[in-house]
């Protein structure tokens, strides 16, 4: 079973975006870009898609899916 | 305050002042009525700043909306609340039918919708910590 891993912490760090900031970017709330940062919470295509439009980064740089028990990124 | 938050605060104000002429046609208890109230202005000033809406600038009277998380735990909840509640009003039915009893009391039915009503806002409180 994969699991869908991010690195929004890194990439918000990048535009130096807090959580709020990005959230009012894409129109969700800030428990909603936590949720997802901490990989509790799978956005829809089209949230993944809006945070990396914002993120100016090609969605697969924001999201992937890694096995379960594997470390590391894309 | 907010300002892009005055339209609900004015709303919101307005439906808690309708709530209580009708309290005071319906000569209500004023224990009740004072309860209703703080209890009114005390959600609706939280509910913009619980983290569980988006604040829409473009509709000013009704500028709290959900995201798809919350959408996704309300209808999880609402859908554990409904399980509950039909094995729960088929249990009483299938329990009366054995006894021999063609009605079923209200008070029963009215105790189901309430065990319905705490597991969607239980299960609402679990998937919010959860996700």
């Amino acid at each position: 079973m994969a699991r869908l891993c991010n690195r929004l912490r890194e990439l918000r760090a990048r535009y130096d975006l807090t959580q709020e900031q990005l959230a009012q970017a894409v129109g969700v709330t800030r428990q909603t870009i936590l949720a997802i940062e901490k990989g509790n919470y799978s956005p829809s295509v089209s949230l993944a898609l809006r945070i990396a439009q914002v993120l100016r980064v090609p969605v697969e740089e924001a999201f992937w899916l890694e096995d379960e028990g594997e470390q590391g990124g894309a | 305050m907010r300002r892009e938050l005055y339209g609900y605060y004015i709303t919101r104000g307005l439906l808690i002042l309708a709530w209580l002429g009708l309290m005071i046609l319906l000569k209500a208890r004023w224990e009740i009525v004072l309860f209703g109230v703080l209890f009114m202005i005390v959600l609706y000033l939280w509910l913009p700043h619980s983290g569980r809406y988006v604040i829409r600038t473009d509709k000013p009277l009704s500028p709290l909306a959900s995201d798809e998380r919350e959408r996704m735990i309300s209808l999880q909840a609402a859908a554990y609340a409904f399980a509950i509640l039909i094995i729960l009003l088929a249990a009483v039915v299938i329990w009366s039918g054995l006894r021999g009893q063609g009605m079923i009391s209200l008070e029963l039915v009215s105790t189901i919708m309430a065990i319905g009503l705490i597991t969607q806002f239980t299960v609402s409180l679990w998937l919010h910590r959860k996700t």
